[in-house]
Order: C-alpha cells, then structure tokens, then sequence
C-alpha cells in the first residue's frame, strides 16, 4: 500500500472563540441533524439552542450531533451554505463554533460532516477548500466527480479537513460522507484508501474520524471502498453503515464482526419520520438484533424538534432500556409464488396477510409498508428478530444480493 | 468449555436469549412453528413444514432457525430430529444443518431418501469442494444427532475434519471425514430446520428439539 505524508498545508482566517472542551462518555445514539447555515443569525442561534436544550433534556448518554457543513448541489442544502457560514456570526463565535459551544456545555459532541464524490463540494470559491480554481485536474468537469487517483488532489482534501479541524477548536470529529468511487468514472478503491490513510496522516490526532459505509460488504469487490481496512489499519474510529431497516440482514452481522470499531446502524435514512412506534420499533428492532449502535441520519431539520417523533421515540428509548414488551411468534407461514399469503401467530393470535398476483412490490419497503397498513402489526415483528426475514422472505432470489 | 447455545423451545420461543446478534428465523416457504406436537425432548419443540407440493432447492422453501455463534474454528452441536414420516422423493435430499450461508455453507448434514432416512454429510474445503462421509440409516423415529466440525489448524495441514453421531453411536471411520483443508472456514450462522433441497419434493413435517453447542469439540450426549 502507498503511504503518502503530506507536508503541505492551507491557512484559513476562519477562527472560533475559546470553546469549552467536549465529553467524554460512552456511546450509543447518533443523531445527524442536517441543519442550515444560510439562515439569519438569530434563527440559527434560535434554532440551535431550541435543538440542543431539547436534545439534552431527553438524553442522558453523549450524544455526537453533526452539524451539516459542506455545499453539495446533489445533496439538499444547496450551495450557498457555506458562503452564508462565513458571514453569520454568534455571539462572536460562526454557527458552528457556537453549536460546539452550547452543545459541550450540555454534554454533547459535535462532529462536522463533509461530502466527498462531487467536486462542488470542495471547489467553490471557499479559500480553503480545493484551489486554486478552476481546478480541473481534481475532478472530471462533464460531471463535477473527484478524481481520487490524482495524488495532488488526495493532498488538497487531507489539507482540507486538518485545516478545518484546526480552524475551529473543540470539534470532536469529522465525518466522511459519500466516501467511495464512482465506478462509471473511476474504479480504484485502493486511491480512496490512499486517502482516507491520508486524512488519517494529515488531521490531528485528537480528531475523531468516522465514515459512511455502504451497507454492502461486497463494496470492495466491486471498487467502491475498502472500509473493512480503514478500520482494521485505524484510519477511522467510527463506522456509519447507510443500512436501515428493511436492509438490515445476516450480512450486516457480518459488517459488525468484521469491523471491531464503534458501528452505528441506520434508523430511517432521508424521511421526517412520521410514526414515533414505528421508529421506537426500528431503534429496538435495532438493539434487539445486537447492533452496538444506533444512527439517525436526518437529512433536514424536520426531525428533530420538541415533541418530535424522533425525540418522542428517542426518550422513550432513554426512559425505558428493555424496550416495550414484545410479541411472542411462535409459528410463521408461507406460501406464495407470484401471489399467495403470510400467516403468523403472535401471542397466540393468527394473522394472515394475503396478497394477489402481481401486487407489484418492487422492494421490501413497499412491502413493509403495504403489511404496516393492513394490520399495523409490524412493529410486533420488528421487536423480534424474525423480522428481516419476513421482509426479505418476498424475494427470495435477494437472499444473497446485499 | 464454552457453550455457544442451548434452545429448547420450552419458553415457545425460537430465540430465547434474544439480545443476542444476528439471530433470526429465515425462511423462503412452508411453516416454521413452536409446538408440542414436536416435542422429543420436553414439553415443546420445532416443527418445520416445508410448502405442500413444492421443490425444495435454491432459495425455495427454507425454513429455518438461525444462531450467530461468532466465527468458530471449532463447532460441536447436538440437536434431536424425528422425519417422522416426511415425504421425499426418492433420491434427493434435504439439508437439515448447515454451518453458513448458501454460498459457503462449511459443512452441511443431510437427510437422504432412498426407500429409507439416511444421514450424510459435506465438509467445504478451502477450494470450495466438499468431503463427504458415507449415508448412515438413521430409520423413522426420533434420534439425537451430534456433530463435532473442526477447521483445518493452519494452510497445508489439511487435518479439518468431521464426526457424526446417531443416538450417541459413533458412524463410520475416526473422524467420520478426516483430511480436510479447510482451514480458512469458520463456523458463524449455523441453521437448524429445512435449510436447502437438491429439488426434492417434501410432504409432511420434520421435528426438531434440544439443539446446543459448544465451541471446543466437548460430547453434549442426550
């Protein structure tokens, strides 16, 4: 493996008043809060301390919370948001210094999350970020992807991050977002574990680094990344699996024993949730299957507010640790070819889910959901470890596609 | 000794200790189901059913249960099964335990029908071969089965090996299947039930009961 030291680094005039330090504590729930930047002062100074006076109210374990800071037109916040970051102070402090501020003083860590893949991330007009611009040998201009084999290029996005580290003092981490290859373009993963090493190599020690892995194990086979040696070599300390409930499985066990670092799961990926006993029946389907961690990948704002339902569930979960009582399945049947029935028996009541020839069921999601509307008993499967099965017992032929 | 597991079904639960990772029942067609029809050691047991009239093979008509036991270099299992009279076309089989996936499943032990329940099992090599003990008749009643795998100690010693017992009876040579270079494989998510067919036709209900393990080759017995 190429070991690449990199020995230059970027400036910024980006600074922080001094922060409080951060916690330190056992980990359990992560909560992803897309939150934006380009708002007024005083919303942003509003709306952080509604979220974290709410968030602390209802947990009591450290609770990382990532502050959606990058500009990515592919991903929802646009990309003004970083220019807006520059120009909105708190209290003396930018929206994300005063996040780390209040959310330290109320025990809670704060890990800023970049983009990786698209260019448009890190090749605005930002100063520290890829420069100078037009850098066209970083990324493919038809299409705005990174190009990770061009070595310049891993060196300016290592220079990046420590830079940002650096810049705004008491982060407790970073997150490595969409940290893979693009096999249509390029099909190396060995140039994105080079960089990740880099990264590594490059940003403080201190600083925790965590990624997002495909849910897919096979993501080596087919060049995407190699997150099973980042994590073996100690280039990350925290693993982000983009696997949620309906793809949750026996190879995610194999993720979880292969990995040995913290491991967060995923509960609901890209959707305000809108039932709170289905995401309490996620988060202890979750617990019930073994998984160490539990991650909440809120992708707006919507999620996360008082009386939420993803704080409803959650301080429920806080409250009451052996979860709610379980059904008890002591016979599951099936027969179906293009159409047939689902029968199971649940603390000795029967029920039976029928459903006819060419249902058009393109996914196990759709499935759930159409078995969630007709007896709203789902939750009750989740709760037992039965319930990846049952999703999965639709299609067969998937057993072995993810 | 470490036992990995121990399921009786008493509590009518497939899964008792379920805080456990990566436990779950898997199934493609039929029932799986908790009853004290079943029972062949206490008051309740495992009943699997595999689809009325359907061809169990690939990924049709499995019903199993489970365990995720951590990858094991060494896997001894007891486990109490009865055909009790299930139909089977004649000369095809039905893997009743196996020691992983479809796709490298370590070692398999199947029911074979030939004018009578016979037992005989694959061990998967390194190369994705199998060695293969000899059928032993196990007739129509209950049985216990135990089954002591091993991996193979390092890459060219090729001393991975098998046992079989019926009703504590040793089968065939010492180990029932010697010699073989498997020394990569480990044991994680043994299956219990109807795990796979060879396009067999199944009619009726197989019982199981008492399936334990332990992760050092120590006898279980009844």
């Amino acid at each position: 493996m190429t070991l690449e030291i990199n020995i230059s680094r970027g400036s910024s005039t980006l600074r922080s008043p001094k922060i409080t330090p951060g916690p330190t504590g056992t980990r359990q729930f992560v909560l992803f809060q897309g939150y934006q930047m380009w708002q007024s002062s005083a919303t942003c100074k509003a709306y952080i301390d509604t979220m974290l006076s709410t968030l602390a109210g209802y947990i009591t374990d450290i609770v990382p919370l990532v502050i959606q800071y990058y500009v990515a037109q592919y991903q929802l916040w646009g990309a003004s948001t970083l220019a807006h970051y520059t120009s909105v102070t708190i209290e003396g402090h930018t929206p994300l210094g005063y996040c780390i501020e209040q959310a330290h003083a109320r025990g809670i860590k704060v890990h800023a999350w970049f983009v990786f893949m698209y260019s448009d991330a890190w090749c605005g007009s930002y100063s520290f970020l890829l420069s100078p611009q037009p850098d066209t040998t970083s990324y493919r201009t038809a299409d705005d992807i990174i190009l990770y084999s061009v070595a310049s290029t891993r060196t300016k996005m290592a220079n990046c991050l420590a830079d940002f580290y650096d810049q705004n003092p008491g982060l407790d981490g970073i997150y490595l977002d969409y940290i893979r290859t693009n096999a249509n373009v390029e099909q190396n993963a060995a140039d994105i574990t080079t960089l990740v090493q880099l990264i590594r190599n490059t940003v403080d020690p201190a600083c925790t680094i965590g990624f997002f892995s495909l849910a897919n194990p096979q993501a080596l086979i087919s060049n995407k990344q190699d997150g099973a040696t980042w994590t073996q070599n100690g280039y990350v300390d925290m693993t982000f699996s983009m696997a949620y409930e309906y793809n949750w499985g026996r190879r995610m066990e194999y993720l979880v024993d292969l990995l040995s670092k913290p491991y967060y799961v995923g509960l609901s990926p890209d959707e305000a949730e809108t039932s709170q006993s289905g995401f309490r029946a996620r988060m202890w389907a979750a617990k019930n299957r073994g998984y160490p961690d539990l991650g909440h990948f809120q992708y707006s704002s919507t999620g996360i507010y008082p009386g939420s339902n993803a704080l409803t569930a959650l301080k429920d979960y806080v409250d009451n640790k052996d979860g709610p009582t379980m059904g008890n399945i002591t016979r599951l049947s099936m027969n179906w070819t293009t159409g047939g029935s689902l029968s199971f028996t649940i603390d000795g009541v029967t029920r039976t889910i029928s459903y006819a020839t060419g249902s058009g069921f393109t996914n196990n999601r759709e499935w759930k959901d159409y078995v969630e509307g007709l007896y709203g008993q789902l939750p009750y499967l989740f709760f037992n470890p039965i319930d990846t099965t049952i999703c999965r017992m639709m299609y067969g032929d998937e057993w072995n596609s993810f | 000794m470490t036992t990995l597991f121990d399921i009786g079904f008493e509590d009518q639960r497939f899964i008792p200790d379920i805080q456990n990772m990566g436990n779950f029942v898997g199934m493609t067609g039929g029932t799986i189901e908790i009853s004290a029809a079943a029972a062949l050691v206490g008051s309740y047991g495992m009943a699997v059913t595999p689809r009325t009239g359907g061809s169990v093979s690939n990924y049709s008509n499995w019903a199993f249960l489970c365990r995720y036991v951590g990858r094991q270099s060494r896997f001894r299992q007891r486990f109490y099964f009865d055909p009790n009279s299930i139909s089977v076309s004649n000369g095809k089989y039905v893997h009743i335990a196996k020691g992983g996936n479809y796709s490298d499943p370590r070692y398999v032990v199947f029911m074979y029908y030939s004018s009578g329940y016979y037992i005989q099992m694959d061990c998967y090599t390194d190369s994705g071969g199998t060695a293969s003990s000899a059928n032993y008749s196990m007739g129509d009643q209950p049985r216990y089965i135990e089954v002591d795998w091993k991996a193979s100690d390092g890459p060219g010693l090729n001393n991975g090996y098998m046992n079989l017992w019926i009703n504590g009876v040793h089968q065939g040579s010492s180990p029932t299947v010697s010699g073989v270079d498997n020394d990569t494989k480990r044991v994680y998510h043994p299956q219990l039930g109807c795990c796979y067919g060879h396009s067999a036709t199944v009619s009726g209900t197989m019982y199981f009961d008492g399936w334990k393990a332990n992760d050092d080759g120590s006898a279980i017995g009844a």
